[in-house]
């Protein structure tokens, strides 16, 4: 009933990103439209790959959050394809996975001390987010996110990407209430 | 022309119309309230007011609560209209919508305004003469002000009447 309501009064006026689980590895079918992309880090070691295939150069922004309470929780993500700038060794090392032929990255390492708290309105949860990295993609090609937990910490995240809404095919809303518990209480 | 004068005879020996504000017309609820999406805990007190019937089964329902939580606190004020259904028996089930200022104060955040509509399902049982055991469900939409969001709340309280209200504090003096 709830959720006939959302879909009868809202779809044509929400004003969110997409919301999806995130899997070991996570294809995003249209990362033009702006996307949430939440999941749980229950070992520390895991790490979650998003792949965006973008059909033209593309610019956006980034930002990975963490529920208030988890103050120590810290997840990092990088973006990975071409035309970006080569690792240097350092990072190299750092990143969790080698990284492929061809690409360069770019790091964030979600480190600044205070982290900005922001509210989700949509779904009303309190987060600290890492702030918002907007990034250029200069190639038409796949992109890659990889999303880790470098101090090893565990815990929910939401890796928010773009601007774009687009509500207008209904079953985008489905992940939302198939993983109520991963983005709202 | 006799029935004529008999309808003025009726109208100048009815009774005096009682007033739309005497305190028969009002209800005074007290549920206790849970927030479904952002989670809080808290009671979300309303007056009740019925101002065409005492008996009647529109009333009109001014609210103002707190809930606590732990990612918020909020200061929920709202206004609207219920309707109930077979207002004088025991189990009265009702529906309800109108506007509500949910006033998020997330923790480590300003204060958050917004303007949501808010719908009601709700049923009561009459458990004595001028007091019922109220529960409703109420999803609130986001988007009038301050952008979309969601809200769902359960709210589960007592209901009196109130000149039963009055007289058990009179009683009490």
């Amino acid at each position: 009933m709830f959720r006939l309501l959302i879909l009868f009064f809202l779809t044509p006026l929400a004003f969110a990103h997409r919301p999806q689980p995130a899997e070991e590895v996570t294809e995003i079918s249209a990362p033009e439209i702006s996307h949430v992309i939440g999941g749980v880090f229950t070992s520390g070691v895991e790490v979650f790959r998003l792949i965006l295939p973008f059909e033209e150069p593309f610019a956006l922004p980034m930002e990975i959050m963490v529920p208030w309470r988890e103050e120590a929780h810290r997840p990092v993500f990088a973006v990975m394809g071409p035309g970006l700038p080569e690792p240097t060794a350092e990072q190299a090392e750092w990143l969790p996975l080698p990284v492929p032929e061809g690409s360069g990255v770019i790091i964030e390492r979600n480190d600044t001390p205070e982290r900005e708290i922001y509210f989700e309105r949509v779904m009303r949860r309190t987060m600290r987010t890492s702030g918002s990295l907007a990034l250029h993609l200069p190639a038409a090609s796949t992109y890659e996110i990889w999303i880790w937990s470098p101090d090893f910490t565990v815990g929910e995240f939401w890796f928010g990407f773009g601007v774009e809404e687009d509500f207008s095919d209904p079953e985008v809303w489905d992940p939302l209430f198939e993983n109520w518990g991963l983005f709202g209480w | 022309m006799i029935s004529t004068l008999s309808l003025l005879a009726s109208l100048a020996s009815a009774p005096v119309e009682a007033s739309p504000l005497d305190a028969e017309h009002f209800s005074v609820a007290v549920p206790a309230e849970i927030n479904l999406v952002g989670l809080t805990f808290g009671a979300h007190p309303e007056v009740l007011w019925r101002p065409f019937n005492p008996d009647g089964a529109f009333q009109l329902r001014g609210s103002v609560g707190l809930g606590v939580g732990p990612e918020m606190v909020v200061f929920p004020v709202s206004i609207g209209a219920r309707q109930l259904f077979f207002p004088t028996r025991m189990i009265r089930p009702g529906l309800g919508m109108g506007i509500q200022l949910p006033n998020f104060k997330p923790r480590g955040h300003d204060f958050v305004f917004r303007v949501d509509s808010y719908f009601e399902a709700s049923v009561d049982v009459r458990i004595r003469e001028g007091m019922r055991l109220g529960f409703a469900m109420s999803p609130q939409f986001g988007g009038i002000y301050g952008g979309f969001g969601l809200g769902m709340s359960a709210r589960l309280g007592l209901e009196m009447e109130l000149p039963d209200l009055l007289q058990v504090f009179s009683s009490s003096d």
